[in-house]
């Protein structure tokens, strides 16, 4: 696949790392001017609180600049090629949904316990990834969740929530 | 002989039925992490870590050092059997471990990894107990300004010569120092970045930001392209021994690698990405059958094998005489110190003798345990990779929230998280290192407490970094780092212009060497 792409193809650059250049440069600014809103402590102090960040936020403006140059005026030939690559294979969709199971997870982990939830998350996830067997999945996860609770817990001495579960 | 009479005295410490029992247990989980796709030592030990926090710390170093060890091995087979390297540093393993499992010979550069590793790790614990109390007593004379300049070299060489482009390393580092900068600031009691959020006050968590960035990451990733991805896995046959050739083509390989990269890991650039493919390089070049390699020759996968291992111990040097961590996993190895207490620098080993030395017998202790249990229990572990793509990472997911959670206060640590995790997966698809982001987080609090003792011994005057010959020669080393690969590139650039057709689309070549070349079809591979 990547044979294919040569000087022709390499005109449709992908919008994404464009993207990703445009917002460290925004996140880049955003430092800096945080960094000069920052107090200065009263009385003599060598360096202050707003020196590195200062610096940090200045270098990684001059960083995300030249990354945009090289993202737009002056492509980044590997880049470009592994962008379009990336933009080919990828199913955001799968992505976002992982990521909205863990939202509901990380919500419902106290309420629910560390058990119960571990053990529907499981499942779901195993699911979202392309796994068709929900009775074995259901199965694993429930043995997967309950052994890391009782383990966790009892030898281990970390704590995690019980939730309804008479434990 | 003062080191001998110490180091007897750290593998006393060490060989305790307890003590070894936990090396065991940290061997055992380690190579469980190593052989999972996709991650490797570093968030091996960042799960293990919330763990061991109740722990003593002898005991606990023992099974950290069983559990880096365990997933390095790890990491070797899954490079071998599966074509998956986990870190840069088994990348070249792959190139000729996996056409060696096709050719059936799988079980033979399992073993020849694993005691290629063993030989390295025995010449590099030689290494280690005499050139560590040497650097320690250089380093006393240190001065704030020297160790600043210090950070800023392994921070630089580090970002330059790990991942193909400059400008995307940098920017990665850059990310970590930032992320560093959140929290109260230790000097001046002011509060930094924390959007408003009381949870950062204390600072990001560094096993937070390692999971999230490394095993949750990772798994997104992987769930971004699942549906496109076949992995072809080679399975074991015969047994797991090396014949007689294999033998004799394989011990010259390990002694040289081994040899290679201690003093590379011992310099502040340090990293083994550098000197494995160093080492494949010149057991290509030293061959009389150069045209093997890439189709299974072994000497491509003891040389680099026991490189890699040797290269870890020589990151001991700069990490436990300085307290310069050169690489992600010897950063995260340096909070591991924290949480017990243990400050490296040159005065440890005065002061710490015991956890010094009982840290470097228990690396040994970690590389032998790995031979012992793990060359006979291989089968098994490549049962492992047998589990369904989607349970596989499923389960790291799961892991993974519950290592994020075990350190995490509230809910919002636990989104920080993801949203970190989603960051990574932008900057993995498009080139972004990730391995500067945690060294930038880890070493930028220590750079800035290094830059103002120097401004407060020197009241204020910034040319004591380039007064001061140790620190100017270190920046100036820095400095050349950065410069380097775009000039490298550009004179390369010139050179081709002449006979190249397309000037338009430069391919731009990798930073190091030509022979590095390889990892780029490696990448190529992964994407089609």
């Amino acid at each position: 696949m990547a044979g294919e792409h040569d000087a022709s193809t390499t005109a449709r650059t992908p919008w994404g790392p464009r993207a990703l250049a445009v917002v460290l440069v925004a996140f880049s600014a955003w430092v800096l001017y945080s960094a000069l809103r920052l107090p200065e402590p009263g009385g003599y102090v060598a360096v202050g609180p707003s020196f590195f960040p200062l610096v940090i936020g200045g270098g990684l403006l001059v960083l995300s600049l030249t990354f945009l140059v090289q993202t737009t005026v002056r492509p980044d030939w590997y880049l470009t090629q592994k962008a379009a690559a990336e933009a080919e294979a990828t199913h955001w969709l799968t992505v976002a949904l992982v990521v909205a199971a863990l939202m509901v997870y990380v919500l419902v982990l106290e309420p629910l316990g560390y058990a119960l939830a571990t053990g529907v998350l499981f499942p779901v996830l195993s699911r979202l990834m392309g796994s068709k067997q929900p009775v074995r999945d259901i199965v694993v996860g429930m043995t997967l969740s309950t052994g890391i609770y009782l383990g966790f817990t009892s030898l281990l001495g970390v704590r995690l929530p019980a939730g309804p579960l008479p434990w | 002989m003062d080191q001998l009479s110490s180091l007897v005295n750290g593998f006393a410490a060490v060989l305790q039925p307890e003590i070894l029992l936990l090396g065991f247990i940290g061997c055992v989980l380690g190579t469980f992490v190593g052989v999972l796709p996709g991650i490797g030592p570093l968030v091996g030990i960042a799960l293990l870590l919330p763990v061991v926090y109740n722990f003593e710390a002898t005991g606990a170093l023992v099974m950290l050092a069983g559990v880096y060890y365990g997933s390095m091995y790890g990491g070797s087979t899954t490079s071998i059997l599966l074509n998956t390297p986990g870190e840069a540093s088994s990348v070249a393993t792959t190139l000729d471990g996996f056409p060696m499992s096709r050719a059936g010979r799988g079980g033979a550069a399992l073993a020849t990894a694993a005691i290629g590793s063993f030989v390295a790790g025995t010449i590099a614990l030689c290494g280690l107990v005499f050139l560590a109390p040497l650097v320690a007593q250089i380093a006393v004379n240190f001065q704030p300004a020297d160790y600043f300049a210090l950070v800023v070299l392994a921070l630089i060489t580090v970002t330059s010569l790990v991942g193909r482009s400059v400008v995307r390393g940098l920017i990665s580092l850059s990310l970590g120092l930032f992320v560093g900068l959140i929290g109260l600031d230790g000097q001046t009691g002011q509060v930094r970045f924390t959007f408003g959020l009381p949870e950062l006050y204390g600072g990001l968590d560094v096993i937070l930001f390692v999971i999230g960035l490394f095993a949750l990451g990772e798994t997104f990733y992987v769930a971004s392209r699942l549906r496109y991805n076949t992995e072809e896995l080679v399975a074991v046959r015969g047994g797991v021994w090396m014949n007689r050739e294999e033998w004799s083509r394989s011990w010259k390989p390990w002694l040289r690698g081994s040899v290679i990269g201690f003093p590379m890991g011992a310099m502040p650039a340090g990293g083994s990405e550098v000197p494995t493919f160093l080492s494949y390089t010149l057991e290509k070049r030293l061959s009389r059958h150069p045209e093997q390699f890439g189709h299974g020759a072994i000497e491509g996968v003891a040389g680099p094998e026991a490189a890699n291992n040797s290269a870890f111990s020589g990151v001991m040097v700069p990490l436990l005489t300085l307290g310069i961590p050169t690489s992600a996993t010897a950063a995260i190895l340096l909070s591991s110190f924290q949480i017990f207490n243990i400050q490296p620098g040159p005065l440890l080993f005065e002061q710490h003798p015991e956890v010094v030395w009982s840290l470097i017998a228990s690396l040994y202790v970690g590389n032998v345990m790995l031979l012992l249990l793990n060359l006979p229990l291989v089968k098994l572990w490549v049962k492992l990779l047998e589990i369904p793509r989607s349970l596989l990472h499923s389960g790291i997911i799961v892991f993974a929230m519950l290592g994020i959670y075990s350190v995490a206060n509230s809910e919002v640590e636990l989104f920080i998280a993801l949203a970190i995790g989603l960051a990574a997966l932008v900057m993995r698809r498009y080139d972004f290192p990730l391995g500067p982001a945690i060294l930038g987080m880890i070493l930028g609090p220590l750079l800035e407490t290094y830059f103002r003792r120097a401004m407060s011994v020197e009241l204020g005057d910034l040319t004591v970094f380039v007064t001061r010959p140790l620190s100017l020669s270190l920046l100036l080393l820095a400095v050349l780092a950065v410069l380097t690969p775009p000039i490298v590139g550009l004179v390369r650039r010139r050179k081709n212009a002449g006979y190249r057709q397309q000037s338009s689309a430069e391919p731009r070549e990798p930073v190091t060497t030509t022979e590095i070349a390889p990892s780029v079809q490696r990448r190529e591979r992964d994407r089609s």
